[in-house]
């Protein structure tokens, strides 16, 4: 297989204008996450760790292997949206590896507004759950919480996709033999209460954590003092008592430590489906994508994205010659195959034919599907040859949504009207939705950045990620390794030649 | 087994009281219910008409089996939400019988806002079709709509439960055998024209239904004329030479006929795995039921009085009537198909949790549907005497409930208030069909103000799906068993564990 050979002339001015833009992009971004990763006030969180307990990324930190990246999702969701509320929705959530298994971690961060939720809190938390439902992870839950946010609580009671649904998810789950494991750091009270109670295994601390029903919770919340309700529903009586938890720990070292050694017994790791090459880097340094991304009106051919995201820049394209409007192949990422499909224009109804073509390719090879999206819509009805465009784009969407390989969806451009449901949006389920910061997605292009722009789509979970272009790989092979170990779903149709 | 006997008084003024008081809310969700049943105004409708078009509701009448009854879901979505349109968010979507089969229709209002489509027209949409796909009904979807409201766009275009999911159920429900059928009556443009291309079969009427992506979509929604835009994506066009249309119709009716013709050739319609036994009304007058139900703050009455009013002969079979008693369960039959009730009856304590969780076993290994007759203020409180493992109990209800694998249907008669309303199947927990009486309240707790828990706010959310009057609470269960039961039974593959 030959190599891309790039026609881009990174030393050009052109060149150098493309990447200053994009950097301003990124640094724009950059104190969001900063705000993110930081949580609450100083005040807070001195407060916090005067307690005796850590902050909620120190957690994290100790419970994860050392040296285990934390791949976090909805990193900005919620961000500008409630008042005093940093990015983040006083939730994190994300994938890391615990005793050599990857786990999510949904972690309530007490620092801000008291863990107090919100609509996006419940999102944050139900979305992290799909992820790890789709991916088979155990969660592990990490509950310092003081309730929920009063004023939002039509975003947080009655519907679907809200605090029911996390416990419906929690025992749904469980039923599939994916393991739920809580800590309770702090309060878990009133409805909140029933998040550790319906996992399997609990970890409480003493004098720190408790559980109860009921109206003491108000005064606990207030004050955080549990020194009247320990027998109401603190550490000792449910580990005693009541057996409403199961481990017993003195601190929040030792509660992490015991969770180390819960994910330890969960029984044997499941394996990765497919081998794994010799990852190789491209012949183009990822780093020049900065340079050659959309932003505004200038796109490279994808061509160009491909040789600085595949191993080796090897492409083995796939009817390069029809429907060239969406170019498909096969690639490597850090050793993982993919399918590639990247969008190169208007999808007419040959390059949707196409799509759907190579979309089946992968079903019947099980090998996961990345979708590089870069498109202004489908095609016209009034121009030349596209009077089935209705016909043609219907299969590429059919195969889309019926595929059982994983689907990677990352926007590397723009995503306007249906290419954006077609290439893998977000009602497409997609493994994982990502974003570079200059992507742009909307029903039409007319949209403002603030409506269409990688911030706004990741406040509103819209999207799981926005990552840096130079980051792409090692984030897509974090996330491939994770999805191959699932159990591979046969296709049990034969490839029609659309 | 003895039928119930009943303690309540039919005769009292507390009870005439009770019964004006709830008449009087249903007379007021009456008047909402006529404006989404009318549709458009006078002018809208006599415009439409005026084209050879029927009326979206005619259209259902023509589809539907001579006397069949449709059971509209979400009939009050969107009620007050957007300026000029009138409750049901320019869709209609319910369940009727076509040649014999239980269908779901789907259909645009193009009387009302040209059938522009809102957020809540999506979500009715989706609900409608993942109602759909758990009871496997084919889907008919009648499309004339406009296309999107642009100002709400980011509730129709970015996430799941929109219109990427319209799409997406669509093609993922004709993989699982579950058959799209659409019929094109007028505009159908943009990312719109893929809801009927992505079915499995397709009905376009002459010189009205249109399919096509681009511009000229533009002018056709303005003035609704199609003249221009025949050789692009018109009825004939797709029909003779694109092939994304399977059916040329010449009117509405004709259109309306061939679909029926359709639903057919759908091949074995599924049987009813239970058999029911004859139907036998309740020995208390579901009448009554307007006199006991709660209203406000006032106490509830015992379940068994509703129960009484619901089930055949008044006979109910209870299952530990002498433990956790704020949680009343048992069998009993509804128009002759067997149920497992739940009914609450005060606050849930731990021995009534544990109890719900066993009796919620039971249901599931005997394959027996359950229906919960919501009236809870909640969870008993940890410091109550014997309560401090409720936590517990009351996780093995949840997870019961939850992983049940029979029919659930959720009938809120008074209140539903915090951790108890998801634990009686709230919405999250996938209930079948959620339903309320026009009484009923739901809440995070009962501070809540009745715009906040009133039955109108969550058919407005689509928190609900129906509200019912109590009297017809008997036929309206009665059809969706029947929906529910010709699906396949899923197994249970636990022992009953004595909690």
């Amino acid at each position: 297989m030959q190599p891309i050979q790039s026609d881009i002339a990174t030393d050009s001015a052109d060149f150098q204008r493309q990447r200053d833009a994009f950097l301003s992009r990124m640094a724009a971004l950059q104190p969001r996450r900063d705000e993110a990763t930081l949580g609450g006030s100083e005040k807070s969180r001195k407060l916090h760790k005067s307690r005796g307990q850590m902050l909620p990324r120190e957690r994290i930190k100790a419970l994860l292997d050392p040296g285990s990246p934390f791949l976090e999702i909805g990193h900005l969701a919620g961000a500008d949206l409630y008042e005093g509320v940093p990015p983040g929705a006083t939730m994190i959530t994300g994938v890391g590896q615990v005793s050599g298994r990857a786990c999510m971690l949904i972690v309530n961060d007490a620092t801000v507004k008291g863990g107090t939720m919100y609509g996006m809190t419940t999102k944050r938390h139900t979305r992290a759950q799909l992820f790890a439902w789709q991916h088979r992870l155990p969660c592990i839950t990490m509950v310092q919480s003081g309730g929920g946010f009063l004023p939002d609580l039509a975003n947080i009671f009655p519907d679907e996709g809200m605090a029911g649904s996390i416990m419906y998810n929690q025992v749904k789950m469980s039923a599939e033999g994916i393991a739920q494991i809580a800590l309770v750091h702090g309060p878990s009270t009133a409805g909140g209460a029933y998040i550790p109670a319906l996992c399997d295994e609990v970890v409480i601390i003493r004098n720190q954590g408790a559980m109860f029903l009921g109206s003491p919770q108000l005064v606990f919340a207030a004050t955080g003092e549990v020194v009247d309700i320990e027998p109401l529903g603190g550490a000792e009586m449910h580990s005693r008592l009541s057996g409403v938890t199961d481990h017993m720990a003195e601190d929040d070292a030792h509660a992490l430590q015991i969770t180390r050694n819960i994910v330890a017994h969960l029984g044997e790791a499941p394996r990765l489906r497919w081998t794994r090459s010799a990852v190789e880097a491209p012949r183009y340094d990822p780093h020049e994508l900065l340079g050659l991304a959309r932003t505004g009106d200038h796109a490279g051919d994808c061509r160009e994205i491909i040789a600085r995201v595949a191993d080796d820049s090897r492409f083995q394209e796939f009817k390069q010659l029809h429907g060239e409007t969406l170019v498909c192949g096969f690639a490597r990422i850090e050793g993982f195959e993919v399918g590639i499909l990247a969008g190169n224009g208007l999808l007419t109804s040959q390059a949707s034919a196409k799509g759907a073509h190579f979309v089946e390719l992968c079903c019947q090879r099980d090998i996961p599907l990345l979708f590089l999206v870069d498109s202004p819509g489908f095609a016209d009805s009034d121009q030349g040859d596209q009077r089935g465009i209705g016909k043609h784009g219907a299969k590429l969407l059919n195969a889309v949504a019926n595929a059982d390989v994983p689907k990677f969806t990352l926007i590397v451009g723009e995503a306007y009207g249906a290419a954006y449901h077609a290439l893998c949006g977000r009602a497409f389920k997609p493994n994982a939705l990502l974003m570079w910061p200059n992507a742009r997605a909307a029903a039409s292009r007319d949209a403002s950045d603030d409506v269409a722009g990688a911030l706004n789509w990741a406040r509103h979970l819209w999207c799981d990620m926005v990552i840096d272009p130079a980051e792409t790989r090692p984030v897509l092979a974090q996330l491939l390794d994770v999805a191959g170990r699932t159990p591979a779903k046969p296709t049990e149709f034969a490839v029609f030649r659309m």
